[in-house]
């Protein structure tokens, strides 16, 4: 169910995507461009910052070791010059045959008590010749077993520290063991001219040392530890533990590093370590930290980075919709607006002006195009209204050349039988028809003289036919004076008589009415002829179908589009017609007198 | 109306990302995690004898956000007064209480009582097996491996075994002694002495005097003080071999006053116990591979390895 | 396709960001070098006369390989605060190679520091630092020689003048010949090994020997004289052996004995083999020296410094003890061989 619809969800995007609009390309395409280069700069900074970071982290690191390796040298300088001067300005002067160095020992023992745990020579042999403080020799114990004593016959030259140890010469006060770093030489002892070798040990105390790093190692992160050459340890803040197997330490293989910061991976874990080596002895410094330790502190800032990424992101998405929007709206509006004109409602005061200056233009010149093309097709439409109007106008006019001949033709034949009367007033009714159907070139007049116009068409016919059919006219007088395109009345008359009266026997009948309804003029034709059948009914008012022969030719499909031409197009001709009942013509037309019509002209299209 | 939904939607979305941002910021802001807090309760006058304990401890606290405290319990005031200790250590905020009592039994039952299991530890004095989560070392193994190094280095044959308390510890350890010399040819009795300082020297010093035995096995420190004492008396000195944790054990060993020493490393234990309570990863191996005793003599006390596990440093 | 480029073209922006140029090639011989040299005092006539053969040697070196070798020489007043000084202005003036003869041969901690962070070769030589130091940086050498060698030839020199003067030398005629020792600095690795190996090899051949005085006389031919002088106070027509480190401080103690005017001049045994020893060796003041060659040391420190300066190595026949060390053998000098060595 979820899936659905998310895949359906998925489509839909997928469709917006295609359907993608201005706005869109525009949000999406900066919305993407500014967190890339956001997400790019914010992680260069940020690996620039945390990477400078570490590296001020480690540069302290070494200035800490820089300060413990200071410390420890000058310490264990002052412990060689004390064995220095204890060898050349005392034990190298003495006849210890006679003399001895306890004072010049304790002396030298008290000014650095700080220091040191004791001062002792040492024969050869492993006697004891003098000790600062005074302590008594523990029994049992051979000194030449000692590291110290059998390192220090390998190089005489040189000193010799040891690794830090238990004391283990001197009975022990309140079973309390002291713990020792030896410094160890060989000197030449005097007995009588005879020359001896023997050893001068001073015992450093380690506290001294443990002090100088643990008050480093309780501050800041990670810690400093020291080895020997070989690695062994000498102090480590957790030097207990790691001797009983609890804790384990990289010293070993950190005693190999070169001096300067490096990386290591020490049970699992990375560690950036900082190894300086102290002079003479060989011993490293070894400052560890941990990396995570190391960009600790720079967690808050990630976090606080994802915060700010966070909003900016926002901004920027929402802030690239909205400027998108306002960027794109105007333009999107004016595309809605021409959607109006792709549907064919020329209206230019619907299309859209406003945004930026370029859309406003392009605004503009739409609507100055649309406004242009309006003009100009309304133009087309007048031109080609008149056009039609004229054309139909002159086909009209057009009196059918047989209806003159057989009217004169019956004229001529009056005048032979000497019916002058008739004649004249055969004459007279011609006369009058022609010269409504002129009628100085208007094609609009009133109902009056249509109707007159009719009357005398009828007169005419009517002669002609021997009376074979009545005609009645009833218009009602109100409707006189409206107006009427002209010779629309006369056609319907010629069909009735040509199609239906024309033919009877007798007892024709046209009835031609005139009356208004619902504010319209309505005037009928009716006839009481055969009728027409249907589907030619349906055909009288296509352009088509000219009646032929008789009459005026003009057919009522032309009486209908000039109606129409010159009012609405509700207004026109209709035909009823049933078989053996008749048909039955009607005009509608909008009631305007003439005034109405000339200065309004309100009605027409 | 859809883009509105969307906009909503986007809305929360970030809000809810930014609230749980801030809550990480926050968070990391103040992320000194809260310190676990352990406390030792151990008895004894003096707190100088568990100073090898609480280094051990202090050690494995050092990087694992851990505030370690001592606290001692008058042997006058009874198990009665470290089970108040005790309560009182859990209810003024202590995460892990550490008993090293010397009445294992009643603490255990109160223990067990109130369901403290999880929150207070046994070290060092105790039955190894009744809790999962105790640091004890195990003295039965202890005994044998002691009485096996006796059997190997030396000529005793008829050996007096004294103690002066008769705690869970100290009957394990003589199970194990006796288990390892059951078909040898030295023989090991057994004696109960009294604490009181007077006597327990005058018993001491009779028995060495008595030529019945060659050889002692001091089970605590009491017995261990009384024999070094009577040792400097005896006409024929004896040979005495020690179970002890104290600094003072590994004086008479350094100053040949006792043959071999048995000793607890407290250090691994208060180590060991700090470990446990925090729950470190790799735990299990370092506690199952670290017996937490040593045997050392004379001639092993100065290498190495023994001198820095045997010796405090002292500042 | 055009984004594609544009594509790579940011990222080898971004990599000349982080990414640097490889450094050059070393492999290439310079023409020119400049070595610099520090020594330790400046009235050592023996160093003296090394600081001398390896100018000169330079010199040579110059013209036999085309290279031209500018040389700085500086002395430190036995101070190894301003030697640290010089050592680090010549790593600023960015020299090829630098000459030590330390003043204090317990402290190059700071000379060694520098000139690992400079990465530029350090010859060491007379003066012999700990290994551990030595080993240090990698190119750290120590030119000099085995003391315990001289400290043997000295001791045996004196046991064959024994051998055949027994009766002349031991003025009292006790079978104990009473002796003194001129020590050199206090520390310095010739004068602890030469003292112990030069008595403990005469009482190895049996003869016994008693010491009348054991003064540290600091290779000062000066000081020397006033230590004999007051020794002669103390011990009139008594001295009848002068172990000095080296032969200024013997001719300090000729120079005293002449003076105070003793009947016999006692055996007098020097080591280095100074042009005035020799000469007193030649007229019988002295009975020996230990022929610690000091040109053929200037040529070895002139040679390393030229290939290690123009070359960045030294050369793989030069015969390198841990590839640090070059030891040169001592000779023993006496009257017998005295002409080979005399005004050479």
């Amino acid at each position: 169910m979820k899936k659905i619809d998310l895949n359906r969800q998925f489509a839909r995007v997928k469709r917006a995507s295609k359907r993608r609009s201005i706005q869109l390309i525009i949000s999406f395409s900066f919305t993407i461009v500014s967190i890339l280069s956001m997400a790019f700069m914010t992680f260069a900074f940020y690996t620039n910052y945390i990477n400078t970071a570490k590296a001020t982290a480690i540069e302290n690191n070494k200035q800490v070791i820089e300060q413990i390796s200071w410390n420890l040298n000058s310490y264990l300088k002052n412990m060689m010059r004390i064995s220095d001067s204890m060898y050349y300005n005392v034990i190298k002067n003495l006849d210890l045959t006679s003399d001895t160095m306890n004072k010049e020992m304790a002396l030298i023992y008290e000014a650095n008590k700080d220091n040191l745990i004791s001062i002792a020579c040492v024969s050869q042999d492993g006697a004891l010749i003098s000790a600062a403080p005074i302590a008594t020799r523990k029994a049992g114990v051979d000194f030449t077993e000692q590291s110290w004593f059998t390192s220090t016959e390998e190089r005489i030259e040189n000193f010799h520290f040891s690794t830090p140890h238990v004391q283990n010469m001197f009975e022990s006060s309140n079973y309390r063991y002291y713990w020792v770093v030896s410094l160890s030489r060989s000197v030449d002892l005097n007995y009588m001219g005879y020359n001896r070798r023997g050893i001068l040990l001073v015992d450093m105390n380690y506290s001294a040392i443990e002090q100088m790093f643990s008050r480093v190692n309780e501050s800041g992160t990670g810690y400093v530890y020291l080895v020997d050459s070989d690695g062994e340890i000498i102090y480590h803040p957790k030097q207990k533990a790691i001797y009983t197997g609890l804790v384990n330490e990289n010293n070993i293989v950190a005693a190999t590093y070169d001096d300067g910061n490096h990386i290591e991976k020490f049970e699992g874990k990375q560690r950036s370590v900082i190894v300086k080596t102290v002079g003479y002895t060989g011993w490293k410094i070894i400052s560890v930290v941990p990396m995570n330790e190391l960009a600790a502190p720079y967690n808050q800032l990630r976090s606080f980075m994802m915060i700010i990424i966070t909003v900016t992101i926002f901004l920027i998405v929402f802030g690239n919709i909205f400027i998108s929007k306002i960027v794109t709206d105007p333009i999107r509006r004016l595309e809605e607006s021409l959607n109006y004109i792709d549907d064919g409602k020329f209206d230019e005061s619907n299309i859209y002006i406003g945004g930026s200056h370029e859309i406003r233009h392009l605004g503009r010149t739409i609507k100055s195009l649309v406004s242009q093309m309006h003009k100009l097709m309304d133009e087309r439409v007048k031109e080609q209204k008149a056009k039609r109007k004229s054309e139909l106008n002159a086909l009209q006019a057009q009196i059918n050349p047989h209806f003159l001949y057989n009217t004169l033709d019956s004229v001529i034949w009056m005048i032979e039988a000497e019916k002058y009367p008739e004649a004249i007033s055969m004459i007279k009714s011609l006369a009058s028809l022609f010269r409504i159907s002129l009628s100085k070139g208007n094609n609009i007049i009133t109902i009056k003289d249509e109707i007159t116009h009719a009357r005398n068409y009828l007169a005419i016919q009517k002669v002609r036919y021997k009376n074979r059919f009545e005609a009645n006219i009833d218009i009602d007088p109100e409707i006189e004076d409206c107006v009427t395109i002209k010779l629309i009345i006369q056609p319907l008359i010629e069909n009735a008589i040509y199609h239906a009266v024309g033919e009877m026997e007798d007892d024709g009948l046209i009835d031609i009415k005139g009356y208004q309804k619902d504010g319209d003029i309505f005037i009928e034709v009716i006839d009481n002829g055969m009728g027409i059948p249907q589907d030619v009914l349906d055909n009288l008012l296509t352009e088509k179908t000219k009646s032929k022969g008789k009459g005026s030719g003009i057919g009522l499909w032309n009486i209908n589009q000039r109606i129409n031409l010159y009012f609405k197009e509700d207004y026109g001709l209709t035909m009823y017609s049933e078989l053996d009942e008749g048909t039955r013509a009607v005009i509608r037309l909008p009631k305007m007198t003439m005034e109405e019509y000339l200065g309004g002209e309100g009605d027409e299209k | 109306m859809r883009n509105k939904k969307l906009f909503v939607c986007s809305v929360v979305a970030v809000v809810l990302l930014l609230v749980v941002e801030s809550y990480i910021y926050l968070n990391v802001n103040s992320s000194k995690k809260k310190d676990v807090k352990i406390s030792f309760v151990v008895t004894g006058d003096n707190l100088d004898k568990w100073e090898n304990m609480r280094a051990g401890a202090e050690t494995a606290a050092m990087d694992n956000d851990c505030i370690v405290d001592f606290v001692n319990c008058p042997v006058e005031y009874g198990v009665d007064g470290e089970i108040d200790t005790i309560s009182r250590q859990l209810s003024d905020g202590a995460d892990y209480v550490m008993v090293a009592s010397s009445d294992y039994e009643s603490v255990k039952e109160f223990v067990n009582t109130n369901h403290l299991s999880s929150r207070v530890l046994f070290v060092k004095n105790g039955n190894p097996t009744d809790y999962k989560n105790a640091v004890i070392p195990d003295d039965y193994s202890l005994g044998m491996d002691f009485a096996n190094y006796i059997k190997e280095n030396s000529t005793v044959s008829k050996l007096a075994m004294v103690s002066t308390t008769e705690d869970v510890n100290t009957l394990a350890m003589m199970q194990g002694i006796n288990e390892a010399l059951k078909d040898m040819d030295i023989k090991i009795e057994y004696r109960h002495l009294s604490s009181k300082t007077g006597t327990i020297n005058q018993s001491m010093y009779n028995l060495g005097q008595s030529g019945l035995f060659d050889g002692f096995i001091t089970l605590d420190f009491n017995t261990l003080e009384a024999a070094a004492k009577a040792q400097d008396k005896l006409k024929k000195p004896v040979h005495v071999y020690s179970i002890d944790s104290s600094k003072e054990s590994v004086y008479y060993l350094d100053s040949n006053v006792i043959d071999a020493l048995a000793f607890k490393d407290d250090y691994s234990i208060g180590f060991l116990a700090v470990e446990e309570a925090i729950g470190e990863a790799d735990f299990s191996k370092l506690k199952s591979s670290n017996q937490m005793y040593y045997i050392s003599d004379r001639n092993t006390i100065h290498s190495e390895k023994m001198e820095k596990v045997l010796f405090r440093f002292d500042k | 396709m055009r984004r594609f480029c544009g594509f790579l073209l940011s990222i080898l922006i971004c990599f000349s960001f982080t990414g640097c140029s490889a450094t050059g090639d070393n492999n290439t011989v310079k023409n020119s070098i400049r070595v610099g040299i520090t020594m330790y005092n400046e009235f050592d006539p023996f160093t003296e006369e090394i600081r001398h053969n390896i100018e000169d040697y330079l010199i040579q070196y110059q013209e036999k390989y085309g290279i031209e070798i500018t040389t700085t020489v500086a002395y430190a007043s036995k101070n190894q605060l301003l030697q640290n000084d010089q050592v680090q202005r010549f790593i600023e003036k960015d020299y090829d190679v630098i000459c030590v003869n330390l003043v204090d041969r317990t402290d190059p901690s700071v000379i060694i520091e520098e000139a690992k962070s400079a990465d530029i070769p350090i010859i060491f030589f007379n003066r012999e630092l700990v290994e551990d130091d030595l080993n240090r940086f990698e190119k750290l050498y120590y030119v000099g020689a085995h003391p315990e060698e001289s400290g043997r030839m000295q001791g045996e020199i004196v046991v064959n003048a024994l051998e055949s003067k027994m009766q002349d030398i031991d003025l009292n005629q006790d079978g104990v010949i009473q002796y003194v020792m001129l020590e050199g600095e206090p520390g310095h690795q010739d004068a602890i090994v030469r003292s112990r190996v030069s008595v403990e090899t005469i009482t190895a051949s049996g003869i016994q020997l008693e010491r009348l005085g054991d003064e540290i006389a600091n290779w000062d031919r000066q000081q020397a004289h006033t230590k004999i002088t007051s020794l002669l106070q103390g011990y009139p027509r008594q001295i009848e052996l002068i172990l000095a480190n080296d032969d200024n401080m013997a001719l300090g103690a000729v120079d005293a004995l002449l003076e105070f005017g003793v009947q016999s001049m006692p055996l007098i045994v020097g080591v280095n083999g100074q042009e005035e020893a020799l000469e007193m060796i030649d007229e019988g003041l002295m009975e020996g020296t230990v022929l610690n060659n000091a040109q053929e040391k200037g040529q070895i420190i002139a040679k390393m410094a030229l290939f290690l300066g123009a070359e960045g190595k030294v050369p793989d026949n030069f015969d390198l003890v841990n590839k640090k060390y070059y030891f040169i053998a001592y000779e023993p000098i006496t009257k017998n061989n005295i002409n080979d060595y005399l005004k050479k």
